[in-house]
């Protein structure tokens, strides 16, 4: 493959790329707008909490298909899969990944926060189907943004991302502050746990959450420091 | 991930080969950041990369790396 091919291929992945982004933007505000207007239309908030489970899960999985019908249309040609084509993209790619690594925060404590109420509540009102799926809700998050921090789920082409050499230093030094972050807050989860067991039980979600964003908030930072030292 | 008594010359052997960081990390297999901390002295390469920098170049890796005199 030539040099001038190559460029072609980058151009046309970043194109396919803002597609996608593109896309997947419309689909989330559709798909958020239909729920807020079945929602309504349905007095949904007046309804035992099982039509609100119910709600949920369809909403979830149309947000999933689509999102998976948005990234079929706009997979890449095979001729992206070339090791010297994912080379050249090694950097962009590692600056999108460390820009999805800042929203982890967001998205993973919020998944925690979501949790631990659950377990508030389910402690002192009872528990209820509901609560006992949102208690568990920070895991599969959790779980998925650990693949995404890992990289487990690449394929071989996606491990040049993941194992170049600079990027691999940032993920050691961000399980070691992990590492270190999660001592601390086991610490405190502990000391809780000896005043009141329940608030360490509630605290635990939000120490889950930290576990998986703070080494990618460490990755991020560290990704932004090395473009500023040029 | 920097130390003082690491000496680099990967910037001034890479001028002079004629290539820019993009080429040159193209070529080892890593990004242009990794290429820039290196040259700036913030991130020490593993000998792996060391070893692939001066091939690349055509040179030794006593070439591109030293240690300062005590």
């Amino acid at each position: 493959m030539s040099e001038t091919q190559e460029e072609g291929i980058t151009a046309a992945l970043e194109r396919r790329a803002l597609r996608a982004a593109l896309l997947s933007v419309a689909v989330g505000l559709t798909t958020g707008a239909g729920e807020i207007f079945f929602a309504l239309r349905f007095n949904l908030f007046t309804l035992p909490p099982q039509y609100e489970a119910v709600a949920m899960l369809t909403g979830l999985v149309l947000l999933f298909g689509v999102t998976g019908l948005v990234a079929w249309v706009t997979r890449p040609p095979p001729e992206a899969f070339s090791e010297r084509v994912v080379l050249r993209r090694i950097d962009r790619t590692q600056k999108s990944l460390s820009r999805t690594f800042l929203f982890f925060p967001l998205l993973v404590g919020l998944a925690g926060f979501v949790s631990s109420c659950a377990i508030f509540r389910g402690q002192n009102y009872g528990w209820r189907p509901l609560d006992v799926a949102d208690g568990l809700f920070v895991l599969p998050v959790g779980g998925a943004y650990l693949l995404l921090l890992t990289g487990w789920a690449s394929g071989k082409l996606g491990r040049l991302v993941y194992d170049e050499e600079l990027f691999r230093s940032f993920r050691t030094r961000g399980y070691i502050i992990s590492f270190w972050s999660l001592m601390a807050g086991l610490l405190l989860v502990l000391t809780l746990g000896l005043v009141r067991p329940t608030w360490a039980v509630e605290a635990l979600p939000l120490l889950i959450a930290a576990g998986v964003c703070v080494p990618a908030v460490t990755i991020a930072l560290l990704n932004r420091r090395a473009e500023r030292d040029g | 991930m920097a130390d003082r008594r690491l000496e680099v010359r990967l910037k001034t052997l890479r001028t002079q080969a004629g290539l820019t960081q993009a080429e040159l990390a193209l070529m080892v297999g890593v990004t242009r950041k990794t290429i820039n901390t290196v040259e700036n002295g913030v991130f020490i390469p593993s000998t792996v990369l060391a070893l692939g920098l001066a091939r690349a170049l055509g040179v030794t890796v006593e070439a591109l790396f030293s240690l300062a005199p005590d």
